[in-house]
């Protein structure tokens, strides 16, 4: 433990920086972006720098040795697992989902008054008029 | 020979526990981004789903500042300063308190408006079928108050209905007669939009009582039979193995008694009546055969009800039935604006009945919930992800408590250096989880 503590670093600094990295965050919420994906690598990009700096110092993982890939990785690997799993059938389908919810929202989106609200943007865009249960 | 990795087992064990805290979380935080991704219209407005940023941002602050708190003591503990160590981790526990009090309250706004998960309607039609399964809840448990002594709600109704109407008991009547009248039109809607050809009827007994249902059928469920002895035997249809008409020149098969003669019995009480009885041979079930004319006497109503079960009823208990009008309330190719429009309808009737005098105190909260799409979803993972969160928030804390309690801090450098790896890896799930549920 001692060896960690001969590499000195200012962690009210990174505290600072992790504060306005929060800020940041909720900025980006609150200015009106327009594009949800937008939005979404912003605050996603913030969160990554706000990681590397706990792992980085707070963890200390800056100061230690090689192992941290090796017991790291793997891990990371094997969590990417299930997310993988369900990307193809839920995340990303080529076909029209079929569920009563959608079909309700089919109707709202087909809203006489036009306020109603389209798909989120992040969501791949599926073809109405594909039917793609006939595909192979 | 040194053995193993250059960190001390408690550190290494710490680093092996995190790896799998990692896939744990990995696999909640992935799986929610795509789902979201999966669902269209997954809710984001906060009006909706009562998340609030100033929550989620100031529980992050929170948890920076712990997270910055245990760096502290830890190297407090390094130079030995032991009083300071504990000061810091004293302020970590109260930040770790302040964090769940912050997250109890969103809960509360979760459990107030009851987005939990199985439980938000995601349509119009599931809107008006909470509401109106709240409303009978407390229908029934007045009621039954009402009238502790007698078995069934049906029971206790007649009793109602029948005793002193007045006071309370008259309120709890007109309520359930409110009730029973509310909930026939929902039922009949809902009953239409499951399946429009089907013949939806309001059927009305004798007794006055009203039976809404999906489908309902006249069957013939019985055949007189008069011998060509001049006896007669009667006959459950489906006793009856075969039944062949005599011919004089030919044996004709028939379809066996059923739906179809039913109903010809029914539209055409007269068309046979003036020709000459036509003779029949009937074999049993049971190999037996009878050769006679054949009558159809007791005759029964079958009724399908929405949730589709089924109810047999004698054609002398109903008085009258009725065809159910179309939907007023809730279409399934309604459009927004006219879905709006319905539940409006209904909500307004709530309304009416929360603010009616004699229902003072009966009806408490009951309000027509609006619709999320996705929302079971959405309050399915909110509840998983912050759940396991503040789960890991709790063990934090014991880990530090059970340092805070020990007299001296002296050799506890280990324990809290590994108590801090985990802190800030329970800091670091918050700091993914606040930009997917607050923010995107």
């Amino acid at each position: 433990m001692a060896d960690n503590h001969k590499h000195h670093f200012n962690s009210f600094m990174i505290f600072i920086a992790l504060c306005v990295c929060t800020a940041l965050s909720v900025v980006f919420d609150l200015i009106s972006i327009e594009s949800k994906v937008v939005v979404a690598i912003l605050v996603f990009s913030v969160a990554i720098a706000k990681a590397l700096f706990v792992m980085t110092y707070f963890m200390h993982l800056k100061f230690e040795g090689k192992w941290k890939y090796v017991l790291l990785a793997p891990t990371v690997i094997l969590a990417l697992g299930i997310p993988l799993a369900l990307l193809p059938d839920i995340g990303v389908h080529y076909y029209t989902v079929d569920t009563p919810q959608l079909d309700d929202h089919t109707a709202l989106t087909a809203g006489a008054d036009g306020n109603a609200e389209l798909p989120s943007q992040e969501t791949p865009e599926t073809n109405d008029e594909d039917d793609g249960h006939t595909h192979p | 020979m040194k053995m193993g990795l250059p960190i001390p087992n408690s550190k290494l064990g710490m680093w092996l526990f995190l790896g799998t805290e990692i896939m744990f979380f990995t696999a909640f935080i992935g799986s929610y981004i795509v789902l979201r991704m999966g669902s269209p219209g997954f809710p984001t407005d906060p009006d909706v789903t009562h998340i609030r940023i100033w929550a989620g941002g100031l529980n992050t602050f929170v948890l920076i500042l712990s997270s910055y708190f245990v760096v502290v003591a830890h190297e407090a503990m390094v130079v030995d300063n032991y009083t300071k160590a504990r000061r810091f981790l004293i302020f970590t526990f109260v930040l770790a308190c302040l964090f769940l009090g912050i997250k109890s309250i969103e809960y509360y706004g979760k459990f107030s408006h009851d987005i939990l998960p199985g439980r938000v309607p995601e349509n119009a039609m599931q809107s008006v079928e909470k509401v109106e399964k709240q409303f009978g809840d407390i229908v029934r448990a007045e009621v039954a108050a009402a009238v502790p002594d007698a078995a069934t709600y049906d029971d206790q109704l007649n009793a109602l209905r029948s005793g002193d109407q007045s006071g309370e008991a008259a309120n709890v009547l007109a309520l359930a007669e409110e009730y029973n009248h509310f909930a026939s039109h929902v039922r009949a809607n809902l009953a239409l939009d499951q399946k429009r050809d089907e013949k939806s009827a309001l059927i009305i007994l004798q007794d006055g009582k009203e039976v809404v249902t999906k489908d309902f059928r006249l069957t013939v469920a019985r055949k007189k039979v008069t011998l060509e002895s001049g006896k007669t035997i009667v006959l459950d249809a489906p006793d009856i193995k075969k039944t062949k008409k005599v011919e004089e020149d030919d044996e004709e098969d028939i379809a066996p008694a059923g739906e179809e003669n039913a109903n010809d019995a029914v539209e055409k009480p007269d068309a046979s009546a003036e020709k000459e009885p036509a003779l029949y041979d009937f074999t049993t079930q049971d190999g037996k055969t009878y050769r006679g004319t054949v009558e159809d006497v007791a005759s029964t109503f079958t009724l399908t009800f929405p949730d589709g079960k089924t109810q047999e009823m004698p054609i002398a208990d109903v008085a009258e039935e009725r065809a159910i009008d179309r939907p007023e309330l809730i279409s399934a190719d309604a459009t927004e604006a006219e879905s709006k429009a319905q539940l409006k309808v209904v909500e307004d009737h709530i309304h009416k009945l929360t603010k009616d005098d004699r229902f003072a105190g009966m009806l408490g909260h009951l309000h027509l919930s609006p619709p999320i799409l996705f929302g079971n979803l959405f309050a399915s993972c909110y509840f998983i992800m912050t759940g396991f969160h503040a789960i890991h928030v709790i063990v934090g804390m014991i880990l530090f408590g059970i340092v805070l309690l020990q007299p001296s801090m002296e050799g506890w450098g280990d324990w809290i250096e590994n108590s801090g790896l985990y802190w800030h890896f329970v800091d670091l799930v918050w700091i993914f989880l606040f930009p997917l549920l607050y923010i995107v």
